[in-house]
């Protein structure tokens, strides 16, 4: 009986033939569709591209008409191109990756207006961060309420005691057992003994150095071993002498952070101070902490590089990574150029080195962008992976003699203060790291004309006409810190006005209440005098290390080889 | 689903050989319990193309299997994730991933190689297994089945017409 079936052979090459043509045929709606999903969730509004030209010899790509909706104004495009070009190195493709030797972006746009919403059903988290600032008021409050306000509090600072007091108990028992005196004493007489005999065995002839030879270096080789163990003690000590520092200071530092958040339940978070940051923080820090996402979420990527990440259909299951010797990164693009120009405005940008996952790429990866027309504007970044955990982000941008014409300066819940007039110049300066950020940009707007909503109150409208005769405002925006709960303020020389504006009374009446909340905080916390319970055991432990080394070194400085 | 179940009877009445029936159920196995977009069920839709595969046996078995492979996937992919993270496999994982087949078959995934292990033990246990029930049936059970009475009316229900129109 026959076992081949030809025929078999023919259906299986024209279903092979058929299913390829399919995937040509349907690829460019599946890039397009790819490209809008991935980029939707990324901007937090819609992502969309008219079509895609697919040419396979040599393999190349052309998005026509791209837009990227702006997640805070959903009429208008953050982002528009013409036409995004590129060919794909076929054979890194083979690999499973994406090499892009050069990307061209022509007639780059941005803000042009959209004809339907490019909202996100569901919006996006940062953007609940843009609030409407309600008024300044101070509520009539009693005794009894700021004690019961108090009492109720989940206060941090009793947190941070409890975590303190762990971290101590945890510490001690880890030292305990680390300089455990009968075990190292056990393993030294071991050594010890071991000297001594080979030492014995010299004495009696003088050749059974060659022949103990090995015993010898093996001798050294333990006491070494032993040393450096004891060498990571000391590493492990300073580790933990900081840790409690840094958790002490937190703890002394717990009362400001309980205070701001009992006084933010009376709606008047710092107080009277930081009224600039309450008012005009809004409008920038969204920006900075959707920046810190996207560095997060490498920083998770990284995380998660050797073990399981990616959950496919039902049956696949996760993925798991081995050591991939083809290190190019899953997306790279070599090098980038970007033309564009709008409303008078014309941008010129390159970009080299840009990829996922960046640490994969062996280079720093560059962004850089001209803007002219109503003055002129540089942006330079740099971003070094030198490892998966390690990364350090230079952010250097200019603004020079920036011409405004309608420029949100702050929101309350009568609607948008708007910069009419005026001329803008900034320096905008950061550096990032995986574990901190230390950013600042200051604006200095010369001429203000803000155009007010109607309707405002008094203290604003005094604010504005305030704002309006100054010559010039400045404000600095400042994000320092760790990664995950950095520091964001926005400070600026026309706080006084804003004071000024609510008027001393209200002020005096706000001052006092914080001092009430302040004392009843004090109260429930207690003394926080007495924090370091271990400041002598670091001492006895260093002490003990330094013994158990100078022990060891004897052994070592008589070892013959 | 009278058609199919007459399409089975055919084929399990016909005269080609146990071998062709057995090679189908088993081949069947590997892909349906198996993620289809998988390399290794490129090779097996060639193998039952261009071998004389009963091909009914096969279509029928397929969606079975592949609902059983639904079924057990949690189970295929635990199996994955221990045979994929073994310390003595990770070197042979780690040179089969640096090659083209190895990066294109999708073994590091959990379920692939889990369902991949279960499917070709499956398979080759069941290739005798359904051999020897075959070839018991041509030989034994079908004219004991002639004989029962719930036979005899299904041969005078619309089953039979289909079969009957089937054979022809």
């Amino acid at each position: 009986m026959k076992i081949i079936r030809w025929w078999g052979l023919a259906a299986f090459i024209i279903l092979g033939v058929l299913l390829v043509l399919i995937w040509y045929l349907l690829a460019p709606k599946l890039i397009a569709n790819a490209i809008e999903d991935i980029g939707s969730e990324a901007v937090g509004a819609k992502v969309e591209v008219r079509d895609v030209e697919l040419n396979l010899f040599p393999l190349s790509v052309a998005l026509n008409h791209l837009t990227a909706a702006d997640p805070d104004e959903p009429m208008q495009n953050l982002f528009e191109s013409q036409k995004i070009k590129f060919s794909i190195d076929s054979e890194t493709l083979l690999w499973k990756k994406v090499v892009i030797d050069e990307l061209a972006v022509t007639g780059v746009k941005t803000g042009t207006p959209r004809t339907s919403s490019g909202a996100l059903p569901g919006g996006r988290k940062t953007t609940q961060m843009v609030q409407e600032v309600t008024d300044f008021n101070v509520p009539e409050v009693t005794q009894e309420d700021i004690q019961a306000m108090v009492e109720k509090a989940d206060l941090i600072t009793l947190k941070r005691v409890k975590k303190l007091d762990e971290t101590q108990s945890n510490i001690k028992q880890e030292w305990d057992t680390a300089l455990d005196k009968d075990a190292f004493q056990a393993r030294v007489n071991k050594l010890q003994s071991e000297y001594e005999r080979l030492a014995k065995r010299l004495e009696e002839n003088k050749l059974n150095l060659i022949k103990d030879r090995n015993d010898w270096k093996q001798l050294k080789k333990d006491v070494d071993a032993e040393r450096k163990s004891i060498s990571a003690l000391s590493d492990k000590l300073k580790q933990d002498k900081q840790l409690i520092s840094e958790q002490i200071k937190s703890v002394k530092e717990g009362p400001k952070d309980d205070l701001n958040a009992v006084m933010s339940r009376f709606g008047l978070g710092n107080g009277v101070e930081g009224l600039v940051d309450k008012y005009i923080g809004p409008q920038y820090t969204p920006w900075i902490l959707r920046a810190l996402d996207l560095v997060k979420s490498f920083k998770k990527s990284s995380d998660v590089e050797k073990t399981e990440e990616e959950k496919a259909a039902v049956q696949v299951g996760d993925k798991v990574y081995f050591k991939d010797e083809k290190i190019f990164p899953q997306l790279l693009v070599k090098k980038i150029n970007i033309q564009g120009e709008n409303q008078g405005i014309s941008l010129s940008g390159q970009g080299f080195n840009l990829g996922y996952l960046p640490w994969l790429i062996g280079q720093p990866s560059q962004l850089k962008l001209d803007f002219n027309g109503k003055g002129s504007a540089k942006v330079n970044l740099k971003s070094d992976w030198q490892s998966a955990n390690s990364m350090q982000t230079q952010l250097t941008s200019n603004i020079n003699n920036w011409s405004l014409e309608s420029m949100q300066f702050m929101q309350t819940k009568e609607g948008s203060w708007l910069l009419n007039s005026g001329t803008l110049n900034a320096q905008l300066n950061g550096n990032i790291t995986l574990k901190e950020i230390d950013f600042s940009a200051t604006f200095e707007i010369a001429s203000p004309k803000l155009d007010v909503p109607q309707n405002i109150s008094d203290w604003q409208q005094t604010l504005a006409n305030s704002i309006n005769n100054e010559k010039s405002i400045k404000l600095v925006l400042t994000a320092t810190g760790a990664l995950e709960s950095p520091k964001i303020r926005v400070s600026s020389g026309i706080e006084n006005l804003f004071k000024q504006a609510i008027g001393e009374k209200v002020k005096q009446k706000a001052e006092k209440l914080k001092g009430k909340v302040k004392d009843k905080i004090a109260e429930k916390v207690g003394d926080l005098g007495d924090l370091d319970k271990l400041s002598g055991d670091f001492s006895k432990w260093q002490e003990q290390i330094s013994n158990k080394d100078d022990v060891l070194k004897n052994i070592l400085g008589k070892i013959k080889l | 689903m009278l058609t199919i179940l007459a399409k089975i009877l055919k084929a399990l009445n016909s005269e080609q050989s146990p071998n062709q029936l057995a090679a189908a159920i088993s081949l069947a196995a590997i892909i349906g319990l198996t993620p289809l977009f998988s390399l290794h069920n490129v090779l097996i839709l060639l193998v039952v193309l261009w071998f004389r595969v009963n091909l009914t046996i096969f279509l029928v078995c397929w969606p079975l299997f592949t609902i059983l492979g639904l079924a057990i996937a949690p189970l295929a992919q635990s199996l994955g994730a221990d045979i994929l993270q073994t310390p003595q496999l990770i070197p042979m994982w780690e040179t089969f991933y640096n090659t083209l087949i190895g990066r294109w078959s999708n073994f590091y995934y959990t379920g692939v190689i889990g369902s991949l292990m279960i499917a070709l033990v499956l398979a080759v246990a069941l290739f005798p297994i359904s051999k020897i029930l075959i070839v018991n049936y041509r030989g034994k059970w079908l004219a004991k089945f002639e004989q029962y009475k719930v036979v005899k009316l299904l041969k005078a229900s619309k089953i039979w017409q289909v079969y009957q129109s089937v054979s022809n």
